[in-house]
């Protein structure tokens, strides 16, 4: 996780002594001179943030300025000392050279402004005294802070408000088990892990700033050493999900209905056929079509709710140059009650577009559910049926398939056919 | 933590008046006097040092008087003083209420 730049320098090795004099002998040696190391995820535990510090001092590593996340260290003899985060007074405050001088006088080096809430000194004297000697005064000291930390926590809570408002709303909006497997696959997963991650960090950033307020409110010394492993995990993932959210998450957008796009990949073999596992309604088996049928699209792809979709489109001549055509959409889903719930959703979308009748089912062998519609207005030539398209939502287990079909075959005819279609 | 004005000291915050009473003083002589009036049992911290004194300048308890250089020397004010008086007759009135119950 470190990124080390890879300047040389030349240092003594002392473990080997040059031959020909004994003196130390000097080796060009690969030690990088400085590293940057992700920060922590909240400045407000500033224990945890003091004990960093010193650990990585006692590896060698001097604190010297924060880059966005990460923290930059200089290559430095590896010594115990002491790091102190001391908040700022007002906004921008700057240290004035003659309070720093005092502080060194004492045995504090300033470093740096750290995120623009806390001046971070420096102690390699053990014996200087500590840098806040009277908690209840170190508390007066947090005043801006803590203002800072109230209007933060009241942006966040807000925010967290807001969130929990649109996932509300994305799961009582029409059809979101439909819209959900529309996206790309893995999208939903990404966003499900987006929005626990930023509930856990918002979660213990509120809890940090709690924690910090009820110790100096009780005029306690901050305890040290804090563990702060996990902060630093919890930065990266925060940079992560942040990336994967700004940066590709709008590559792909969203709200993308299967007419438009399924975001699957082709499931066509050599001869332009779909694949023999390809689940769709095939044209051949129920119309008399005058030579081979053709298809527009064969996708499939998988999907964190469903193990396996299909998008067929396939037409196909008929006599007196009429078009036969079944746009079929399987969904096969990973569990019943997904596909209970898929296939009244399918059923609730179809019945918002217009010049269709409405869904009627009927019973019928091998399946769970069976609904039927037609077109209201006839197409001419489509004698066969009262309507030119018809429309079935079959439901098996967790199998749902959604059909739109141009023929002459009455669809309620063909329940064996498609409950052969959803065996297992 | 609050921004109500302060009632009662700290130990720090009334020797850093103590050490204003006779004279004014620039930081590292105020930190100085603490640690010789007390022999080191007070350790005044730089960061405690400061916090006191811009606590005290917001409150007029104390008021800057020379910059020269790098040095700033402050001295204390009359709101300064009664504050200390006041602290010390509730100290002194501690020490007598603690004396009487050992008698």
């Amino acid at each position: 996780m470190d990124e080390r730049k890879q300047d040389t320098a030349r240092i003594p090795d002392a473990q080997t002594p040059a031959p020909e004099t004994g003196d130390t002998q000097w080796q060009p040696l690969e030690m990088p001179e400085e590293m940057r190391e992700t920060c922590l995820y909240s400045l407000f535990d500033v224990a945890a943030a003091e004990t960093w510090l010193e650990d990585r001092a006692r590896e060698g590593w001097r604190f010297r300025e924060t880059r966005s996340w990460k923290a930059v260290f200089d290559r430095a003899e590896p010594q115990a000392c002491r790091y102190r985060l001391q908040p700022l007074g007002k906004k921008k405050e700057t240290i004035s050279p003659e309070r720093r001088e005092v502080y060194e006088s004492l045995g504090w080096q300033y470093v740096t402004v750290m995120q623009g809430l806390f001046h971070v000194w420096r102690c390699e004297d053990p014996s200087a005294p500590e840098l806040d000697t009277d908690p209840v005064v170190q508390a007066e000291g947090y005043r801006y802070l803590k203002r800072w930390m109230l209007r933060s926590a009241a942006v966040e809570l807000g925010f967290l408000v807001v969130l929990a408002g649109m996932v509300f709303w994305q799961w009582n909006s029409e059809a979101p088990l439909l819209r959900a497997l529309e996206e790309l696959p893995g999208r939903m997963l990404l966003r499900q892990v987006w929005l626990w991650l930023i509930l856990v960090l918002e979660a213990r950033e509120l809890l940090g700033m709690r924690r910090l307020l009820r110790t100096l409110r009780a005029g306690v010394p901050l305890s040290q050493p804090r563990p702060y492993r996990l902060q630093q995990w919890l930065q990266r993932a925060a940079v992560a999900m942040g990336f994967l959210m700004l940066v590709v998450y709008p590559f792909v957008d969203m709200g993308y209905s299967f007419t438009d796009q399924f975001h699957g990949w082709d499931v066509l073999d050599k001869s332009g056929c779909p694949k023999a596992e390809a689940v769709y309604w095939e044209l051949s088996q129920t119309e008399d079509l005058v030579g081979e049928p053709m298809y527009w699209e064969a996708e499939t792809k998988v999907h964190e709710l469903a193990s396996r979709m299909y998008y067929v489109r396939e037409y196909g001549d008929l006599e007196d140059d009429l078009l036969a055509a079944a746009i079929t959409t399987y969904y096969g889903m990973r569990t019943e009650g997904l596909g209970r719930q898929l296939a009244g959703e399918v059923r609730e979308e179809f019945a918002s577009r217009g010049g269709w009748e409405a869904l009627v089912q009927h019973t019928a062998d091998g399946l769970d559910e069976f609904w039927w519609s037609r077109e209201i207005e006839p197409e001419a030539g489509f004698v066969d049926v009262a309507g030119g398209l018809q429309y079935v939502v079959a439901r098996k287990g967790g199998q749902v398939i959604a059909v739109e079909y141009r023929g002459r075959t009455d669809l309620r005819t063909q329940t064996d056919y498609l409950a052969e279609l959803l065996e297992p | 933590m609050s921004k109500e004005p302060l009632k009662v000291l700290t130990e720090s915050m009334f020797y850093v008046l103590l050490s204003l009473l006779r004279q004014d003083r620039c930081g590292t002589e105020i930190v100085q006097y603490v640690d010789d009036t007390t022999a080191g049992r007070v350790s005044l911290g730089p960061g405690t040092l400061y916090t006191i004194l811009a606590k005290f300048e917001e409150e007029g308890l104390i008021r800057e008087t020379a910059v020269e250089g790098r040095k700033r020397t402050y001295a204390i004010t009359d709101r300064g003083r009664a504050l200390y008086r006041q602290e010390l007759s509730r100290l002194r009135l501690c020490v007598a209420d603690g004396e009487r119950e050992e008698c």
